[in-house]
């Protein structure tokens, strides 16, 4: 085996062990590196393996939920018919669920689920404050992922849950996500806020102590005495959830930061935007000792290293041997081919160069991540993946089985 | 980077603005380091990358114009943790700090790269949410002050950047109708990167397809023309999505940009060059 088969059979390997071994896998890495395809491949993976799988995706593609036998993917958890393994001839020992996630939904369960009363939570649910946080939170995805991982995880119905975190130029966000709310619902904060706030009204901030009485009078003027009368009615509201919120915030982060586990995968292509992201993602997951070290490297290109034609021009890839062929198989003159012949080797020429680029890209992601670290690469297909087909297929290389 | 270049090279003076990342890109392109201060990176180009507590601070300065009560503001620890966590807080001001920008005489064309869509949606809609939370006060006068400015089609307008694949360019159509319903900014138009090339005529593409189900070709020419039947069919994705690029964004809207090799100044050049052509 070359050393390079053996590097790929090494990454292999260890993929296929976390998926064997750990609770969650979090694919993390930039828009359109192919990240939902190989989440939905690893589930489909464990579920062969005998696990009990979820898949949760944020990608509202259709042509996912087609591939996998759905009509459509949806905020519900819904089951990927065995009879659909069947067809492509495999028998999945475990079972394969999929969903989408949906952020605004999500939230709101949230609250639900918190609310220590039916009051509290319609309070909350109608304060102005949260409805802008709502939206706010919403719009990202990241919060609502680790409050689905949360629910997902402690369910106790899944022996795995495979994680297709949202394309992010800031991927720490995600990673801190799950802390944002419970910061914001920090008791110090409250109590600050509240103290000049009796009774539900403003009765004076002489009330806070120190230069605390300046400050708030002057975040007064900055932000505006309605906007600290909101954030007050807000946190009067939602005190009682305080415990919620927290308890659920560090389950998550602990879960994340759990070895035993959790394992991240990061996926990317050999694009050097991607390459960056990938490097920057994985700096991360080291500060933060989150167990991280294992590469997908997606769209790999097929033609690096390939070699111009000995008995051709300088730097041509069709020589006169290759050409002398293409006009016998299609019985035509090899001079009224010219130009055509001309254009297709310029153009497999552009196709080596580049792929020759990606080569280089993934080598210098090998040095970057070190030797503890595993890089698996998957090839370009030469179709597209759209069915359980393609899937299988993108599983094959990841997991080299 | 490649439309900052294009436009200097016109003679425009241009500010790119970074969004609070956390490893800038400029640097990449330009060299050297990058912070939340507008610093000159090429002729006729500046550029910064703006972070929540620079944006912040121009902001309390902005309603408080005295130094040290701002730094007593700014320094209190709850005060700290509590605007830091807020949910739109951030936004909010980063937003404000465009909006001083876009009224500062140094630029011609202050060029924003924004994050990944869902985030870039958050910051587009939080002054119209400000506006909807707060009755009055400071920040719902920035927020009119930022709606008012950025609504305009003669000051703002946001261009995508996509892939030419299925999904990116479903996320394009989907931020875009996200933005009309917003209303601010005026949608532009998208630029499609890495748009394969196609320099093969229908009877040449039957002439690949032929020899592609051939045994027994060479191995250069069965890769050659496997490389060009792949392009072909990614082509036929690209143009799929055009054509529904165009029904939505109108013709003259949506520009092509070919797959480049090379590094990101090598590749920012050239597209500088083929969008030089189009300004």
């Amino acid at each position: 085996m070359t050393t390079q088969g053996a590097r790929q059979r090494e990454a292999q390997e260890a993929l296929l062990d976390a998926v064997r071994d750990r609770k969650l896998v979090v694919c993390v890495g930039s828009g359109g590196v192919g990240k939902t395809t190989t989440a939905a491949s690893i589930g489909i993976r464990a579920a062969i393996d005998g696990k009990r799988v979820i898949v949760v995706t944020i990608d509202p593609a259709k042509r996912l939920a087609n591939s996998l036998g759905l009509e459509a993917l949806g905020n519900d958890q819904r089951q990927i018919d065995p009879a659909r393994f069947a067809e492509h001839g495999v028998e999945p020992k475990g079972t394969l669920h999929a969903m989408m996630l949906d952020t605004r939904a999500t939230f709101d369960e949230v609250i639900s689920k918190v609310s220590p009363d039916d009051e509290t939570r319609d309070r909350v649910l109608s304060n102005r404050i949260y409805k802008h946080i709502s939206d706010t939170l919403s719009a990202s995805h990241d919060y609502m992922a680790s409050e689905k991982l949360y629910d997902l995880y402690t369910s106790g119905k899944y022996d795995l849950i495979v994680l297709d975190t949202p394309p992010m130029k800031n991927a720490i966000d995600f990673l801190e996500a799950g802390g944002q709310l419970a910061r914001f619902l920090d008791d110090s904060i409250i109590s600050w806020f509240l103290t000049p706030h009796q009774g539900g009204r403003r009765v004076g901030a002489s009330l806070i102590s120190g230069t605390g009485t300046i400050v708030y009078r002057l975040l007064g003027r900055v932000f505006g005495n309605d906007f600290l009368d909101e954030i007050a009615e807000f946190f009067l509201a939602t005190k009682d959830l305080l415990a919620g919120f927290r308890e659920r915030a560090e389950f998550v982060s602990q879960l994340l930061h759990d070895k035993n586990k959790t394992r991240f995968f990061v996926v990317c292509t050999p694009r050097a935007v991607s390459m960056d992201e990938a490097r920057y993602f994985h700096r991360q997951l080291v500060e933060r000792d989150m167990p991280g070290g294992l590469f997908i490297v997606n769209q790999a290109g097929r033609y690096a290293g390939f070699s111009p034609a000995p008995d051709g021009q300088p730097g041509q890839y069709l020589g006169p041997v290759d050409r002398d062929w293409m006009a016998d198989a299609l019985e035509r003159p090899v001079g009224g081919m010219q130009s055509f012949l001309s254009r297709l080797d310029a153009h497999f020429e552009r196709s080596v160069a580049l792929d020759d680029d990606d080569a280089r890209s993934i080598e210098g992601l090998r040095a970057f991540a070190g030797s503890s670290a595993r890089v698996c690469v998957v090839p370009r297909l030469t179709t597209d993946v759209y069915d359980l087909d393609g899937l299988l297929k993108i599983g094959g290389y990841v997991f080299g089985v | 980077m490649g439309l900052a270049r294009a436009l200097a090279r016109r003679g425009k003076r241009v500010l790119i603005v970074e969004i609070d990342a956390p490893r800038p890109n400029l640097p990449n392109y330009f060299g050297g380091q990058i912070d939340a201060q507008p610093r000159k990176l090429g002729r006729r180009i500046d550029g910064c990358n703006i972070d929540f507590f620079s944006a912040l601070r121009s902001y309390v300065e902005s309603v408080v114009p005295v130094k040290r009560v701002v730094g007593l503001i700014l320094k209190n620890r709850v005060v700290k943790i509590f605007l830091t966590a807020t949910p739109g807080a951030r936004e909010l001001v980063l937003m404000s700090r465009l909006w001083e920008f876009s009224w500062d005489p140094r630029w011609d064309h202050i060029i924003v790269d924004l994050p990944a869509s869902g985030h870039a949606m958050a910051l587009m809609r939080c002054p119209t949410l400000a506006k909807r939370t707060f009755a009055r006060g400071p920040l719902r006068k920035r927020a009119d002050e930022i709606i008012d400015r950025f609504v305009d089609p003669s000051v703002a307008g946001l261009y995508f950047c996509a892939l030419p694949g299925e999904m990116p360019i479903n996320e394009t159509l989907e931020t875009r109708q996200q933005l009309v319903d917003l209303g601010m900014p005026q949608v532009g138009g998208v630029f499609l990167n890495q748009y394969p090339d196609e320099s093969f005529s229908e009877e040449e593409q039957g002439l690949l397809d032929q020899v592609a189900a051939m045994d027994g070709a060479p191995r250069s020419v069965g890769a050659a023309v496997e490389s060009a039947i792949e392009t072909r069919r990614n082509q036929v994705v690209a143009e799929e999505g055009v054509g529904k690029l165009l029904g939505a964004f109108g013709e003259g809207y949506v520009g092509r940009l070919p797959v480049l090799p090379g590094t990101h100044s090598q590749v920012a050049d050239a597209i500088s060059l083929i969008i030089t052509e189009w300004l």
